[in-house]
């Protein structure tokens, strides 16, 4: 077999001209400069890859590298990312994109994500892997000549669709995959139309029950790597939900997949240094909070008075703000004691803290009044803090990180909308009140506990003495080991969702503290 | 990356004003502003005024400094698009060359003339690799040197014939030097072995056996089928691909010629 030789006669055909115009700037040093430089830079070899020593300032996971080796070495470029949540798939997919353009083979590219995600797709391609996508928006121009990212909604509508599948791809990038398991689907079928070389499909949920799904995600990717519909049942379909021949079916399957785990990464080198700090609340904080218990009759139900003592024990700001809503003069005296309290001395022990370890520092909690309190605290005490919520615009959020990357010292958190941040450049957490789902407590670490982070981190939970959230923090966050065990199943029980059903069930549902507490206890003897 | 910053800019006339392990400071000329900094509107301004622009200071940083950027600082690395376009510029700046050897003599000196080409050869399939051929014809003998960037990297060269220098007429016009490098490479390209075509071409016809028997009973598919097939054969086709870097003319001192002769005939 002797492969065509084309040859590119662009240079010759100007030869004859640059032979007669009389002066030419000959520029020897740049000649030589130029010619040397590319020989240094052209891939040498078809095998390993240019990347990791093209863009020394990034530090590629070592289980990133060789999932971009095989997909070029061996899935030739056609092949599903599905590394489970938090491994990187966004850098895999541009460790291969950039691969295939080092060495010329990609130029034109199409990356399609859910619509949420556009922005961060082009700042983690542009941060480590220094490719400068185009974002679609308005008036997209499918034809450009290089990286392109669009949402798959906008991309799919009928006044673009045509025009992108009329368009020749060099690569395209396909983010959540997992929607394309149906081949009815608009999302499917519009896929289907995409003329391209190499593709990828990004997903950490591959397998979802069900066989078929799988079956059709896989001849999206290739058709018939499982052979088509009728012989695929034949072969490997056993009802709905299993497998015959599983282990052909998964060699055949691990020709295109991609999947890493977190079980099977190495131990991570980062330590968690976990620090209760119990606090002695102040005379008058006491008294406040004890008050609040004589409302247990007025109160509609315990709960509500375990909500009123949960926010308490965040701020009186909190706890105020319930209290308002109720009327009477019990409510009025207690407010009262409210105002008699100066000094928040949960707000004290975290100033303490970051004068002690003085670096950026991440502050939970949940309550908004709580929130709009610390900020003022810290500042009043000179440390710039930024608030973070989750109803903030995409734009807002962004910026609201950059600040906290760039001068400001304290970011102050409420639960909702922190999913997905990645603060990794910060090492010390403070949760100024604890939530009563654990899990929530393992998300808010995994904010900073991470792919990514290179030190130790350190968290620090804050309860005042002999309060429910004494109680709670006993009963379930010294029980969290049991969960901290399951850090790599984490993604399972929150998928399988009953621990988080129950947990729910017992504190919206118990009529007392006490069933609340027995409740809880069941659970944890459950899970042991 | 620091040599090559540093090469470039003084190459290209650009003043470095500073410069240490982490980062350069250039302020660029400019025909090197407008050939990269991307302002268009900026220099067409100028030009309607008939004023002379200012170009660019820029800082290119090797290394993270762990420090934000501030304006007109940049980091660059073998693998940014900065450092492509760099490249890329000095390539289109250096696509024809026209030398002379300068020998201080002062008795008549012949220059003898020399085609000199670097090729870019690559292997494309399923992966890609490429090499450079950097080439000379000797355009009276027709006899061909090999790695000649090596071999003349200490001549000193001038942009016209210096004084007391003469140069000889070719004998093979340099398009006909061309076409006889290039047949030389074609030729010794036929003889390398291709087993990576080969093994490209097997896969190429697995999958496209594959791809018949998803759409063997579908045929109202066949447009989908094609789109695939095509895409399978851009995945694998095995391809050589031939082009020139850059090159130009050469004219050295028959003492100079004579060594590269001797050189041969020790080997």
């Amino acid at each position: 077999m002797k492969p065509p030789i084309l040859i590119d006669d662009s240079w010759e055909k100007q030869l004859p001209a640059w032979l007669h115009s009389a002066p030419i700037v000959s520029n020897w040093p740049l000649f030589t400069l130029a010619a040397k430089t590319k020989k240094l830079v052209i891939p040498t070899d078809f095998h390993g890859l240019l990347t990791p020593d093209f863009l020394p300032s990034i530090q590629f996971m070592p289980h990133q590298i060789e999932a971009a080796r095989t997909v070029m070495e061996e899935m030739n470029g056609t092949a599903i990312l599905a590394d489970e949540v938090g491994l990187g798939k966004t850098i895999e997919a541009g460790l291969i994109l950039k691969e295939y353009m080092l060495r010329g083979l990609v130029s034109r590219t199409l990356i399609l994500t859910p619509a949420s995600l556009v922005n961060q797709w082009a700042k983690e391609l542009r941060d480590k892997c220094k490719i400068y996508a185009l974002v679609q928006k308005k008036k997209p121009n499918w034809s450009w000549n290089g990286v392109q990212i669009a949402s798959i909604d906008s991309a799919k509508q009928p006044k673009y669709a045509d025009s992108i599948a009329n368009t020749m791809f060099d690569m395209v990038i396909i983010d959540e995959a997992h929607r394309l398991k149906n081949p009815a689907t608009l999302n499917y079928q519009f896929v289907r139309r995409l003329t391209k070389t190499y593709c990828l499909l990004l997903t950490a949920t591959p397998v979802q029950n069900n066989v078929d799904e799988l079956f059709h995600l896989v001849s999206l990717l290739k058709p018939g790597h499982f052979g088509n519909n009728e012989s695929f049942n034949n072969r490997f379909k056993r009802g709905k939900r299993s497998i015959h021949d599983q282990d052909v079916f998964k060699e055949l399957l691990q020709k295109v997949m991609i999947r890493n785990k977190r079980d099977d990464m190495d131990q991570q080198p980062v330590k968690r240094c976990v620090e209760t700090i119990r606090i002695t609340p102040s005379k008058e904080e006491k008294a406040f909070y004890d008050s609040l218990a004589h409302l247990k009759e007025d109160v509609p139900n315990a709960m509500t008075l375990l909500t009123l003592q949960r926010e308490a024990c965040s701020s009186k700001y909190a706890a105020l703000s319930t209290i308002q809503k109720l009327n009477g003069q019990k409510y009025k005296k207690i407010a009262l004691l409210a105002e008699q309290i100066n000094i928040n001395s949960k707000a004290e022990k975290t100033l303490a803290i970051m004068r002690k370890h003085p670096e950026k520092t991440i502050v939970f909690t949940q309550y908004r009044a709580t929130q709009r309190y610390l900020e003022h605290y810290f500042k009043e005490n000179g440390l710039l803090a930024v608030s973070f919520q989750g109803n903030f615009k995409k734009g807002k959020k962004d910026w609201m990180v950059e600040l906290f990357k760039g001068p400001a010292q304290v970011f102050i958190a409420t639960e909702s909308g922190s999913e997905g941040l990645n603060l990794q450049f910060c090492r010390q957490l403070i949760n100024f009140d604890l939530p009563w789902n654990p899990m929530k407590l393992e998300q808010r670490i995994g904010r900073i506990h991470r792919l990514g982070q290179a030190q130790d981190v350190h968290i620090y939970h804050l309860a005042y003495e002999q309060t429910v959230e004494d109680r709670m923090l006993t009963l379930l966050h010294e029980k969290i080991h049991l969960f901290q065990s399951a850090i790599g199943k984490l993604d399972d029980i929150l998928e399988e969702n009953w621990v988080e059903e129950h947990l729910h069930d017992a504190f919206h549902h118990s009529k007392s503290i006490r069933e609340w507490e027995i409740k809880v206890h069941n659970l944890t003897a459950a899970l042991e | 990356m620091m040599t090559f910053l540093k090469q470039f800019f003084t190459a290209c006339n650009c003043h470095i004003t500073h410069q240490n392990d982490e980062s350069i400071t250039v302020e660029l000329s400019e025909q090197v502003d407008r050939a990269i900094m991307n302002r268009p509107f900026y220099w067409h301004y100028k030009d309607q005024l008939n004023e002379k622009g200012t170009p660019m200071t820029v800082s290119f940083y090797v290394k993270d400094t762990g420090q934000p950027l501030r304006a007109h600082e940049e980091y660059i690395s073998f693998g940014s698009p900065r450092f492509h376009q760099l490249l890329h510029y000095a390539g289109q700046q250096s696509l024809f060359i026209r030398l002379y050897e300068e020998c201080s003599s002062v008795k008549p000196l012949q220059l003898e003339p020399w085609l000199f080409v670097h090729f870019l050869i690559s292997y494309e399939a399923n992966g890609k690799k490429e090499r450079i051929e950097s080439l000379a014809l000797h355009l009276i003998s027709g006899k061909i040197q090999r790695d000649f960037l090596t071999k003349i990297s200490d001549v000193p060269f001038a942009q016209t014939i210096p004084s007391f220098h003469y140069v000889l007429s070719p004998f093979i016009t340099p398009i006909s030097g061309l076409k006889r490098i290039q047949k030389m490479i074609m030729n010794e390209l036929n003889q390398e072995n291709h087993e990576w075509a080969k093994e490209a071409k097997n896969k190429q016809e697995k999958e496209i056996s594959l791809l018949r028997s998803f759409y063997k009973n579908n045929s109202d598919n066949s447009d989908e089928y094609t789109r695939e097939k095509e895409a399978i054969i851009r995945r694998f086709e095995p391809v050589i691909r031939l082009s020139v870097w850059n090159g130009g003319l050469l004219y050295l001192s028959a003492g100079r010629c004579q060594s590269f002769t001797d050189a041969q005939s020790v080997l």
